[in-house]
């Protein structure tokens, strides 16, 4: 408990920040918003608002006219993200990290319980229905908590260059990556683990420690592959390494109808809302997964390689804000949540174009779905946190014990 | 350190955005028309609209085969694949219940009663324009079968706008009774759910096993075990199966998961139902009920029940294609040792075809059903309008014959023919010769579902008759339904066919003939145009739709047109010696004067008597002929002599096809070349009795020789322009000479006037003509003749009766329906046709 009595003295003694006296000024602190990063808020905004435009062309459909419901659904979601994205800004992060234990302890338990009592779809427990309709995945949830437990393990209880290096790390992600796995939803299980590698990279963990985890992933790749996984995985994978025009219906169907989608789109594209083949149906599950194919087929190549940037430019701003900061828990979470945005994109990108296998991995800020924005949200807003609140540290170096 | 690793970080994932950049350009940029070729390619296609085939008709322009709008119902195999095949099949028994309500008219020929109650507003809301477009169809073809209206008028503003029906519209002397009979039977729809999962049952089993003991298959089912569910190959197999037991059983598909995973070696059933007797008992209830329901709709359907199943089930064979497929992967791998309960190679070896097709429910389907189709706008159902061809009545068949399927060698040559075409033609190397061999064959070229002529005047005038196909681009959507029409050529009927032949000769030279074996022909002398081609015994149509197997081998051959058709060879008899006093008297065998002896029978050696019909003593041509004295004919043939004979007969269109238009035989005439051959054998030559087989038309050809002046006219079935391209001259110049030919007619006239066919009034019509028997034994009598020709000093028509094997006299037999037949056709001349 001896970090915990460190980070309460400090507030005791005035705090890292001598103007938390009085409860309001806890919260707004003066010139907080000179140091709001407007970058990283209107390349966000901006993303949220594309997505809900082809949310909403996405439900144009020349065979079912009428409301679908689905982009007024997603505004809602928008709404109470900005809700969330504001409580996250005004906690101080030293406290959310402070916290991190408990929040992950909890996550566990809500992973465990949706497990067993979670609404079942397409033959997985994924969801936790909430009120009026809503539901939440936890396991997107737990991306933020990963980030912020990790920073606090990687800032105050563990040295990641040590010789076990990314034990620690990789076994606190292991833990309710399993019971993602469990539900079963490999691919988000999966998409933990760049968090861990990307926290302990950047906190200083040895190149070795790298080169044996990639050894023992090798090993354990094929056992792994026939025992472990189920059929359909398999089955993915499989469609994926050896495509058969047979199945045409399956999941290579998709692909298949998404590559076209994005190449007939061209250059320009066809217009918001005048994709024909977005508007014949022919592209199931295109509101969620497939967004970005419609964004291919009606703004082309302009459209997807703007939108590409815009993500490129979230990515290196809150890499950005990394940079800027001193104090090492707010850099690995500015860090953490690059790397949760980076690398569903690119795995949500690339399948859309046919370069990785079908998951049911979201596009954040754009494909329909309040589990994965809120999660994306909290990130942002934890980044924004971490650049309000620019702690002063007194350290010999970046990381240096 | 850190700061440099943050920037590696950076540029890794800078790395992994230019991966996905690339990959972009690639899909976007270079490959970008490619693929939106394939986008244009999967949304558009190309549907071939079928065209109506061209009526026959008959000289006044009754139509004697036609065809009038029909439609087939489809289904879209791609939806039942999605599952929403018992939302369709609860829509299919609307169809068929409504039908029940109107089942007692049998041909629905006309039926605008049920098509009353439909507005334009309510066509016009129909979302589907392919529905859309055939309920428009459906009305305007019924509205033009009313006199002066314009389907125009009806869809125009005002109608529109007022939402007149279609009832109030044509009139107010038909009731609507009918749309609340179809509200009535809305209220079962899960009728037809109900038979879905009986079929799913079923397909683990015989389908005939459970139609006749549903226990059958509920112990196939209820035998099912968990493991075995989990041994099938594939996930996809497996999920299949467990949501069809779920289906099946009535429970949660959940439930049938968790009853796999915990209790592998227990039947699902039994678990999910209870047990073994609560779970047979239970579904032997539904199953009970599914196949009752099932009777029922094949009862108001009006077709046999396992008909019906044969038919839904290979809709769902259809849409267990991806399962099957998957299964015969496996089962080519791994051997038939492994293979799962129910399933073998055979099952899953049939062909895999995309769901982008359709497949015909039933073939025209009655009009209420039509109703219900439209109005409700049932996924994956569509009628398509696909004419039928109807028949005047039964006794024309023989003559027009009728249409089918198309050979399938040929629809599957023309299609690789014309996939050629289109290859090269993609290619730009298609010669402007080629270019039009493609346009024919995508407009007229045989495709699967056409109907062609396959015998009779349907298939010599197929060429005709048949249409030119038209096509649709449709916009369509993943499961092949068609949104929108975006280009369309119609369909070109095809020409009509306008024959020489007169209905009311026809139906009287049937009634006249009362099921006798026996043919008559009439032709116009002079013009060889048929009047009237009639074949008896005749068949009716129901006999001929449902039993044509029993028809083929019907002993009396109906199907047979005696006219044109010789089963066993017909003997001319007396009505060749025509021939023989022409061919005497143009050889210089005969005068009108000379004279042979006639003692009632030659005897050349002591086996057989050559015998005649009486003892005529010295008889000269004109007695001979008219009381048919065979010696004299016997003599006269002995002096010509059979090679003579033979040509003579030829000049006269014996032996040869008429070319008349329609299958026929050309009959023979045998000669002495290399054949034993003795002067009886010449003696039976003379008198046609044996040694030669003739055709009905043929003995009607050579009388109109003689009737019109000695030319020999090919009879005709159409008007001389319509069929141009013969190549045979229509009129031969026999030259034979004014003075033999009056003879010859003075002889036929007395004939009628004191000879054999003088006891029966032909004198009325002042006719002239030569009676015919042909004995085979010395005593069944193979056939009786009449041909003759009236009026006699100037001929304008020729009359050919001809009975088969029937006894008594020709004046009991042919003469009185030849008399019938002058007396029709002189009566409608003076109506003046």
């Amino acid at each position: 408990m001896a970090f915990f009595q460190k980070t309460q003295s400090l507030e005791r003694n005035g705090g890292p920040w001598g103007y938390e006296s009085t409860w309001v000024g806890r919260f707004f602190q003066p010139g907080i918003l000179q140091r709001l990063d407007f970058l990283i808020l209107g390349t966000t905004a901006v993303l949220m608002i594309i997505g809900a435009l082809f949310i909403g062309s996405a439900s144009l459909s020349d065979l079912t006219p009428g409301e679908s419901g689905l982009p007024s659904r997603q505004l809602q979601w928008i709404g109470l993200s900005v809700v969330v994205f504001l409580v996250v800004v005004l906690v101080p992060y030293i406290r959310l990290v402070r916290w991190s234990l408990v929040f992950y302890l909890g996550l566990l338990l809500i992973l465990a319980y949706t497990m067993f009592f979670g609404e079942m779809k397409n033959n997985s427990r994924r969801w936790l229905p909430l009120v009026a309709g809503f539901g939440l995945q936890p396991s997107e949830l737990a991306k933020p908590v990963l980030i912020l437990v990790l920073a606090w393990i990687l800032r105050y209880r563990h040295r990641p260059d040590s010789p076990r290096g990314l034990v620690i790390p990789l076994l606190m992600t292991g833990v309710p990556a399993l019971l993602v796995a469990a539900q079963p939803d490999l691919a988000t299980a999966l998409l933990f683990f760049p968090i861990p590698l990307a926290l302990s990279f950047v906190a200083g963990a040895r190149m070795r420690s790298y080169f044996f985890v990639a050894l023992v992933c090798l090993v354990a790749l094929p056992p792994t592959y026939f025992f472990g996984l189920r059929d359909y995985q398999r089955d993915r994978i499989k469609e994926f390494v050896v495509p058969k025009d047979s199945d045409r219906m399956g999941g290579r169907y998709q692909v298949e109808q998404s590559m076209i989608m994005i190449g007939s789109g061209g250059f320009w594209g066809k217009g918001l809302g005048q994709g024909p083949q977005n508007r014949l149906d022919y592209l199931p599950e295109r509101q969620t997964d497939f967004i970005f194919s419609v964004i291919g087929e009606e703004w082309g190549f302009v459209g997807c390689a703007s939108v590409l940037l815009l993500f490129l430019l979230l990515v290196v701003s809150c890499l950005g804000v990394a940079l800027r900061v001193r104090e090492p828990c707010g850099r690995l979470i500015a860090v953490g949540v690059a790397t949760s945005i980076a690398i569903p994109v690119f795995v949500n990108t690339a399948m859309t174009l046919g370069a990785a296998p079908t998951t049911g991995v979201p596009l954040p800020f754009l494909s329909y779905g309040g589990s994965s924005l809120l999660t994306h949200i909290m990130g942002i807003g934890l980044v924004m946190n971490v650049n309000l609140r620019r702690v002063p540290v007194l350290a010999r170096g970046d990381f240096e014990s | 350190m850190f700061r440099s690793r943050i920037a590696i970080l950076g540029g890794i994932f800078a790395l992994l955005f230019l991966i996905v950049f690339c990959r972009l350009t690639c899909i976007q940029i270079v490959r970008g028309s490619e693929l939106e070729g394939k986008a244009v390619e999967a949304r558009i296609r190309k549907q071939p609209l079928p065209a109506r085939r061209g009526r026959i008709v008959d000289r006044l322009g009754t139509p004697l085969a036609y065809d009038v709008p029909g439609f087939d119902l489809f289904c879209q195999v791609g939806y039942f694949i999605r599952g929403t095949a018992l939302g369709s099949l609860a829509g299919l028994s609307n169809i068929f219940d409504a039908r029940g309500s109107t089942s007692e008219d049998p041909r629905y020929c006309f039926p605008r009663k049920e098509l009353l109650p439909l507005k334009i507003t309510n066509i016009n809301a129909i979302r589907s324009t392919e529905i859309r477009e055939s309920a428009k169809d459906a009305m305007q073809s019924l509205l033009s079968c009313l006199p002066r209206r314009e389907f125009a008028l009806f869809s125009g503003e005002g109608a529109a706008g007022s939402g007149t029906t279609l009832g109030e519209f044509i009139g107010p002397d038909l009731s609507p009774e009918l749309l609340a009979r179809v509200e009535d039977r809305k209220k079962d729809r899960n009728l037809w759910t109900q038979a879905a999962i009986l079929l799913t049952a079923v397909r683990r089993t015989s389908l005939a096993g459970v139609l006749s003991d549903p226990s059958v298959a509920l112990d196939t089912v209820l035998r099912i075990r968990g493991e075995e569910v989990s041994a099938l190959p594939g996930s996809r197999l497996r999920n299949e199966a467990r949501s069809r037991l779920a289906c099946l059983l009535g429970v949660e598909r959940d439930l049938v998961d968790e009853i796999v995973r915990k209790y592998p070696a227990e039947s699902v059933a039994i678990r999910a139902l209870g047990t073994l007797d609560d779970a047979r008992e239970r579904m032997m209830e539904e199953c009970r009920a599914t196949v009752n329901q099932l009777s029922r709709i094949a009862k108001v359907s009006g077709r046999e029940l396992s008909e019906l199943v044969l038919v839904l089930d290979r809709v769902w064979f259809r849409a267990d294609l991806r399962v099957r497929s998957r299964v015969g992967e496996y089962l080519t791998t791994n051997g038939d040792a492994a293979t799962p309960r129910g399933l073998s190679t055979e099952w899953a070896a049939r062909d895999v075809d995309y769901p982008f097709r359709r497949e015909r429910l039933f073939k025209s389907i009655p009009y209420d059903a039509v109703l219900t189709v439209f109005s409700e706008a049932i996924p994956g159902l569509v009628v398509e309008q696909r004419s039928r061809r109807e028949i005047r009545s039964a006794s024309d068949l023989q003559l027009i014959g009728w249409t089918g399927a198309p050979d399938e060698a040929r629809i599957v040559k023309n299609k690789a023919r014309l996939s050629e075409l289109k290859t090269r033609a993609e290619r730009g190397d298609l010669p402007l010769l080629s270019r039009s061999e493609m346009m024919r064959l995508e407009e007229r070229g045989l495709a699967a579902g056409d109907s062609v002529g396959s015998q009779g005047l349907e298939r010599t005038f197929e060429e005709q008759l048949r249409g030119r196909r038209g096509y649709r681009f449709v916009l369509r959507d993943r499961s092949g339904r068609c949104i929108e029409v975006l280009e369309e050529r119609p369909a070109v009927q095809g020409e009509d066919l306008a024959l020489t032949v007169d209905v009311r000769l026809q139906d009287l030279a049937v009634k006249a003939l009362d099921e006798r074996k026996g043919a008559v022909v009439i032709l116009g002398a002079g013009t060889g145009e048929v009047l009237c081609l009639a074949s008896s015994p005749g068949f009716d149509l129901d006999s001929f739709r449902q039993n044509f197997d029993a028809l083929q081998a019907d002993e009396r051959k109906p199907l047979l047109h005696r006219a044109v058709r010789i089963p066993g060879g017909y003997f001319p008899g007396s009505t060749f010696k025509v021939v023989l006093a022409v061919a005497g008297l143009e050889e210089g065998i005969i005068t009108d004067r000379s004279t042979f002896q006639c003692g009632g029978s030659l005897r050349p050696g002591s086996t057989h008597t050559y015998k005649c019909l009486g003892t005529h003593g010295t008889i000269a041509l004109h007695r001979a002929m008219a009381r048919s004295c065979n010696v004299y004919f016997y003599r006269l043939g002995e002096k010509l002599g059979p090679e003579k004979i033979k040509h003579w007969a030829e000049v006269f269109g014996f032996g040869q096809k008429t070319g008349i238009g329609v299958y026929e035989d050309a009959g023979e005439i045998l000669s002495p070349t290399g054949r034993r051959w003795g002067i009886g054998d010449t003696w039976h030559l003379s008198i046609g009795q044996k040694n030669i087989t003739v055709t009905p038309l043929q003995v009607a050809q050579m009388m109109s020789v003689i009737a019109q002046g000695g030319e020999l006219v090919q009879p005709r079935l159409v008007p001389r322009s319509a069929s141009s391209n013969r190549s045979l001259p229509d009129r031969i110049p026999l030259g034979i000479s004014r003075r033999t030919l009056t003879l010859v007619q003075k002889a036929l006239e007395e004939v009628v006037e004191t000879g054999t066919a003088s006891s029966r009034g032909l004198m009325r019509y002042r006719a002239a003509g030569k009676t015919g028997t042909a004995e085979v034994g010395p005593d069944r009598i193979d056939s009786t003749w009449f041909v003759g020709y009236a009026p006699a000093e100037a001929p304008k028509v020729v009359v050919t009766v001809f009975l088969e094997s029937t006894p008594g006299g020709t004046g009991e037999t042919v003469v009185p329906i030849a008399r019938e037949m002058f007396e029709a056709y002189f009566s409608s001349l003076r109506q003046g046709e």
